[in-house]
């Protein structure tokens, strides 16, 4: 059994699709109160999701920049992400050092790449997720529980054809020919992190075309 | 000819009563800057400061907010332009920590974290966004230093929800450069390690030693090297660095 914070982003969704394939059983837990309220009702999972934020950081401090009574809602929005991301941390780690195994993955979008094809764009909620699962992994990883962070270019089928061609030039900064992969590619490999055989604890993977990495 | 040597800089330092703070202000104040320090609530201490600023000849603005609410930081730069006329450079320095097993940590220990080390920097910074681009427009400066910390670029057992904040920290790092880097104004990060402060020297030798034998530079941080980094990245010395995140850690090796 796999929790998903929620099924919301396609990457997600695919990822979801690729666990269903193999005959794990799939749980977005915001059908049943979050992960806290999953974990109550049905048990410890072998592995949770967490999923990239809906908003674009750069958009509301844009807005904070431009509109100083918008600074209450960037503070505001930043404290309850990242209280709710701790929060069902802290839960599912309660949860699977009684189990003594698990897997806690993070997929996130490169925030990089992001920003030059104008999808939603997260460096605070990327880093600070990373951090976090640094120090969970280097904290609990001797009770057998991993902790990564996969972060990944937008996937082809995320992105207007037409915004890939008009932004191949400053997607050069990954590879020459930037052209997208495609949203299973990145959902296999979530997979096979999710499967617990990959030998990486507190690690960052960087999916995409080209040269990848981060900046921390 | 260094800009440094003939105008003398406004500089705002969250945190400055103490510790890396403290360390920090006597530096700008040595460099005769101008000041503007912050502190939340210990007046005892926030007096001690200013004399001991005064005393070498720093101007000095203390200025008691609490920083979690923007309201508060448009406040303080509000009194800011109004004393000094302006500002050149910012120091988010102020954080705190709260260390233990996260498994057994509940979520009150760690909201006031995520208030005082990430949202507040973030909403001091976007408050003084505008006296910044002024400054650099000017020549001045414009210079914004964020303090994160190893935990937040390695990660660190015992510290996951402080870690969370000071790699949030770095993330803001980034954000700010990429949207006011534009209008002139540099925004960039220290990431220091094991720092002889109040802070750790509370800890138990065996919490850090295996982190300082697996360094470079075997030994504790002083504050007054860290204000020296401050220094170097809120200065022109370092113009052509922007959202980076410059590690201060002796060389630690994982």
């Amino acid at each position: 059994m796999i929790f998903f914070e929620n099924l919301k982003h396609p990457l997600i969704q695919a990822v979801a699709e690729v666990c269903r394939s193999a005959n794990e059983s799939v749980v977005d837990t915001s059908g049943h109160g979050g992960v806290q309220a999953s974990l109550a009702k049905l048990g410890t999972p072998n592995g949770l999701v967490m999923c990239p934020p809906e908003r674009c950081e750069a958009v509301a401090l844009n807005k904070a920049l431009k509109h100083p009574e918008d600074a209450l809602a960037l503070g505001r929005d930043l404290h309850n992400d990242t209280m709710a991301f701790l929060q069902n941390c802290r839960a599912v780690t309660q949860a699977m050092m009684t189990a003594k195994a698990g897997q806690v993955l993070f997929v996130g979008i490169d925030d990089v790449a992001a920003r030059i094809v104008g999808q939603p764009e997260n460096p605070m909620a990327n880093q600070l997720r990373v951090s976090a699962l640094k120090s969970l992994a280097k904290e609990y990883g001797r009770m057998g529980i991993k902790y990564n962070t996969v972060l990944s270019q937008p996937s082809k089928e995320s992105v207007e054809p037409q915004i890939w061609r008009e932004k191949r030039d400053a997607l050069k900064v990954y590879t020459m020919r930037f052209s997208p992969n495609e949203t299973t590619e990145y959902a296999q490999f979530c997979w096979s992190l999710l499967q617990g055989n990959v030998p990486v604890n507190g690690g960052i993977i960087c999916l995409g075309k080209g040269v990848m990495e981060m900046a921390a | 000819m260094n800009r440094d040597n003939r105008y003398k800089k406004i500089a705002l330092i969250t945190g400055a009563t103490r510790g890396i703070g403290r360390a920090i202000a006597e530096k700008y104040a040595e460099q005769e800057c101008r000041l503007v320090l912050v502190y939340r609530s210990n007046q005892t201490t926030a007096d001690e400061t200013r004399n001991r600023l005064e005393a070498i000849g720093a101007e000095v603005l203390m200025i008691q907010a609490d920083l979690t609410d923007a309201r508060a930081c448009a406040s303080v730069m509000g009194q800011t332009a109004e004393r000094f006329g302006g500002l050149d450079v910012l120091v988010n320095n102020a954080g705190g920590a709260y260390d233990g097993a996260f498994a057994a940590m509940k979520a009150e220990d760690y909201a006031g974290l995520i208030s005082c080390n990430l949202v507040a920097p973030l909403l001091l910074t976007v408050a003084a966004a505008p006296l910044l681009i002024e400054s650099a427009q000017a020549g001045r400066g414009g210079e914004v230093v964020m303090m994160s910390s190893m935990a937040g670029v390695t990660g660190k057992e015992g510290q996951v929800p402080y870690s969370t904040t000071k790699g949030g920290l770095i993330g803001a790092t980034r954000l700010l450069a990429r949207e006011l880097g534009a209008q002139g104004v540099r925004v960039n990060a220290l990431a220091p390690g094991f720092i002889r402060t109040e802070m750790v020297e509370i800890l138990e030798p065996k919490m850090y030693e295996h982190v300082l034998a697996a360094s470079a530079s075997p030994r504790m941080g002083e504050p007054s090297e860290v204000a020296d980094a401050v220094w170097y990245l809120g200065s022109s010395s370092s113009s052509y660095l922007n959202g980076v995140v410059q590690r201060i850690d002796g060389g630690f090796l994982r």
